[in-house]
């Protein structure tokens, strides 16, 4: 025990030595698992989170959405705690216990109370020492995976033509193709067996990274992480992440989506691989943003309306590849034909010209407001420290994200939107 | 050796960790300008957001006007121009600072909150301090904020629930009461710009605003920065006297909707627990919204068969509280009955140990998901003297000693207080029971 407690104190001296700001690292060596403490005191709360490697693009070949099948299992059964009583304790104290599933990983996470850390480190070393769920476990699973589904549909218009355009994307045999909630008949099929051996395959220690963070005692809790979580033996090596995909040649340029019970949709959108800087991930982020700012514009003057939920931009990033959209959405044709000449001038403008120096600026600076919103509050931490972990392998210090938004400078972003959006990149997706 | 080189590791370890700051408040610094202008400051080394809350005591309650509308209007027009900044000059650099901007007002508070990043709030200070010392106030920002109030207490003629939140309080109080005044958007329209440049002399006065700011920037940067304020020692606010009307009548709101449904509400006052961020106060009010959802909900369904359209919703302004809900216009005489009822059963069994115990929990944890948003935090903290401020992350212990017996006082003080608001066409006037002064929806 002292041996363990002096050996302890020695591994961790030098990050606590060479740590700058709040942020300190560990790896458990008996079993790999990678642990980061991330204390915050402005506020009493804290969070925890499991990184688990490989999302959505592990399900089994014609088994779309196995993972988040597991994922609603995470808060099953275990050897010491009943079906649900994991989130039941969440619940009950009033804080908040969920996860979801990427292309690349999963996260499953908690924000609560303070004073409830302790509680909750014994919480996860007793759903990560293993799993016991029962046949009926494992229907109730799936069932909440298919509500995630239906939910999804009824609440969002562009969803089957957005599976349409990520099998566009990636190619329709890529395993990041489809969406990380799966397919509805994949799943009614799925056995016990299946599930099991992709829980066997995934969840193991050398495959997870812990993340502690906010109001967290950051001596007490690296002693009893470590004594709890290097109990737990060692499953394998680390599931690797997958680099640029094989895919061979992609499809590029234009294709038809039919409208579907009077919906008209385009899509635009553009692929380039996962950014392997900083700079770049904060680049591609601009160039959503420049096409956000300038299609509203666009679509304003041509239409004298707002027409705010009838469009939406987002971009992806994933080991699998990357993209930016725009798609836009209405039930009006003439709406939709207008509309639809904005969005191909604004992607050529861009391409030439993003932005001058006053507005990439102003962008920067939104940029910049957006990202230290997202790392205020836990609940949005999380998802944003887990993306650029799957992408880097490390968490940055805040302090680095920082410079790296402020070193941007309009030269990089021409470079950068020149060859993203050119022609041999874009796919569109469209009603006529 | 070994026990030396352990005594030495430890004492490395303790030499370079950070303190231990877990669970602890950060204590405010608090100083008050010779005008009168109070700040409230906590220091964060390194914090990359920083807060700025800025309240003023005074609100629609504290205006010279017979309706509402003066200090809504006073208080944005305000936002929107300096001496030497034009509105859109305001709007450019609160969006180049990547500031996020929240404004509130009610009867006696108007709240302005702004999460800027770091390195921008030195500057963003400055800003603020110089608007709010000698504020532009340009008759076309005024005009425009007159016309965007009035458009929206106009629209809200359409929506019943909407009418009950502009109108309640004028409603519940009369509009004799401070509370009370109407809000009527041909009021509105007669605003002059010498009436709102009198209120933010007098009412906007340094000696009615206190600053809470939360900061990386150290004690002195924050001084310098709001030295620019050049306000002179004016103190002229009057503060409301909170009270219970004395007239206790129902009230039947005729609107001319034609969709077939009507809103009925309980509405009670809680004069012993007007300030928001009472804590027994916020607690009675999760309790019931709890109680609501879940026994009240069934007492309908199964006891009563009354199922309304949407099931009830909890309003809440300075001094009341209301529950609504939405039904088809030929059960309204039976949820008036059932409601009658339901106070019957709430005055004998709410909250029970069960509602209570799961009721306190679920507060706590719910207040402190809220609190990863510091603005949330420290407007909770507003009200609360410096030593309280100090123990606020002790919040379960708080809850904790909450006597039941104060919950219950202040439902029996609602109850005691509550009378029914019926907004509904003339269809619903006939199964109304009892006593209800009819007032035409267009006459408020």
């Amino acid at each position: 025990m002292q041996r363990g407690r002096a050996l302890l104190l020695l591994l961790l001296l030098p990050a606590f030595l060479g740590a700058q700001e709040n942020l300190f690292s560990y790896r458990i060596p008996e079993n790999g698992i990678s642990l980061y403490l991330l204390p915050d005191f402005k506020v009493p709360v804290a969070a925890s989170a499991i990184f688990f490697r490989g999302g959505s693009s592990q399900d089994p070949p014609g088994r779309k959405g196995t993972l988040n099948v597991l994922k609603y299992l995470m808060f099953g059964q275990t050897e010491s705690l009943a079906s649900h009583e994991y989130l039941f304790f969440f619940l009950d104290s009033g804080g908040k216990a969920d996860g979801y599933t990427a292309k690349d990983y999963l996260v499953l996470y908690e924000v609560f109370p303070y004073f409830y850390t302790n509680s909750v480190l014994w919480l996860e070393f007793e759903r990560l020492k293993g799993l016991k769920p029962t046949p009926e476990d494992v229907d109730k699973a799936k069932a909440l995976a298919l509500r995630e589904i239906a939910a999804e549909k009824r609440n969002n218009p562009l969803y089957s033509s957005l599976k349409r355009l990520e099998g566009l994307i990636y190619g329709e045999s890529s395993p990041f193709a489809h969406s990380p909630e799966g397919e509805e008949r994949a799943i009614q099929s799925l056995t016990y067996q299946e599930v099991a051996s992709l829980y066997r395959r995934i969840f193991f220690p050398g495959n997870l990274t812990l993340f502690f963070g906010g109001n967290i005692d950051v001596q007490e809790v690296s002693q009893q992480s470590v004594s709890f979580y290097s109990k737990l033996v060692s499953g394998g090596e680390p599931y690797p992440l997958r680099r640029e995909t094989d895919n061979g040649p992609l499809p590029t340029g234009r294709y038809f989506w039919p409208s579907e019970g009077g919906l008209y949709v385009s899509h635009f959108a553009y692929r380039f691989p996962a950014p392997d800087s900083l700079s770049n991930y904060f680049l591609y982020r601009l160039i959503e943003m420049a096409f956000e700012g300038a299609f509203r514009q666009e679509v304003l003057k041509d239409l004298k309306v707002e027409i705010r939920s009838d469009w939406e931009t987002d971009s992806l990033f994933s080991q699998g590849g990357s993209y930016i959209r725009v798609s836009l959405f209405t039930g009006r044709k003439l709406d939709y034909i207008k509309a639809r000449l904005s969005q191909a001038r604004v992607a050529s403008a861009l391409r030439e010209r993003p932005m001058d120096g006053g507005e990439f600026s102003l962008l920067k600076g939104r940029l910049l407001s957006r990202l230290l919103h997202d790392l205020e509050s836990q609940e949005t931490k999380i998802p944003q420290i887990a993306e650029l972990y799957s992408l880097f392998g490390t968490v940055p210090q805040e302090s680095a994200l920082i410079r790296a938004i402020k070193s941007l400078n309009v030269y990089d972003l021409l470079r950068v939107a020149k060859k993203t959006l050119g022609e041999n990149r874009s796919v569109v997706l469209e009603s006529r | 050796m070994r026990a030396v080189d352990r005594k030495l590791l430890w004492f490395l370890l303790f030499l370079f960790l950070p303190p231990c700051l877990a669970g602890q408040a950060r204590k405010p610094i608090q100083f008050t300008y010779p005008n009168g202008l109070k700040v409230t400051y906590y220091h964060f080394p390194g914090l990359t957001l920083s807060k700025i809350l800025l309240t003023v005591d005074t609100g629609e309650a504290g205006t010279a006007l017979k309706g509402r509308g003066l200090a809504e209007v006073a208080f944005r027009s305000l936002l929107k121009g300096g001496a030497g900044f034009s509105e859109g000059s305001i709007r450019k650099t609160l969006q180049n600072a990547g500031a996020k901007v929240e404004v509130e007002t009610d009867s006696e508070r108007m709240a302005l909150t702004i999460s800027v990043p770091a390195d921008k709030t030195k500057g963003i200070l400055r800003f603020l301090a110089s608007v709010f010392s000698s504020p532009a106030l340009a008759s076309t920002v005024v005009e425009k904020e007159k016309r965007e109030l009035a458009g929206r207490w106009e629209r809200a003629r359409g929506d019943r629930r909407e009418l009950f939140e502009l109108h309640g309080e004028s409603l519940l109080f009369g509009e004799r009461h401070p509370y009370g005044k109407s809000a009527n958007s041909a009021g509105v329209r007669k605003i002059s710009l010498p009436q709102v440049r009198k209120f933010v002399t007098e009412e906007v006065a340094p000696a009615n605003i206190e600053w809470t700011i939360v900061t990386s920037l150290s004690g002195e940067q924050v001084r310098d920065s709001l030295n620019f304020y050049v306000w002179d020692k004016r103190l002229v606010f009057k503060k409301a006297v909170p009270s219970v009307p004395q007239e206790r009548e129902n009230t039947f709101v005729e609107t001319s909707l034609g969709d077939g449904k009507a809103l009925v509400v309980l509405a009670g006052f809680l004069p012993g627990s007007y300030k928001e961020t009472t804590l027994n106060l916020q607690l009675f009010l999760h309790l019931l919204n709890g109680y609501l959802g879940s026994r009240a909900k069934l007492f309908f369904l199964t006891r009563q068969g009354v199922a309304p359209e949407s099931f009830f919703r909890l309003y809440r302004e300075r001094g009341w509280v209301a529950l609504a809900v939405e039904v088809s216009t030929d059960r309204v005489g039976e949820t008036v009955n059932a409601f009658s009822l339901l106070k019957e059963e709430m005055g004998s069994s709410f909250p029970t140990d069960l509602e209570e115990k799961d009721g306190k929990a679920s507060f706590v944890g719910t207040k402190y998901l809220g609190w990863q948003r510091l603005e949330n935090y420290y407007r909770d903290i507003l009200d609360l003297s410096p030593e309280k401020r100090a123990e606020s992350f002790r919040l379960r212990e708080r809850v904790q000693r909450v006597e039941a017996e104060r919950i219950k006082k202040i439902g029996q003080e609602f109850l005691s207080t509550s009378r029914f608001i019926v907004l509904g066409d003339s269809v619903v006037r006939g199964s109304l029971k009892g006593f209800f002064r009819v007032v035409k929806a267009e006459s408020l």
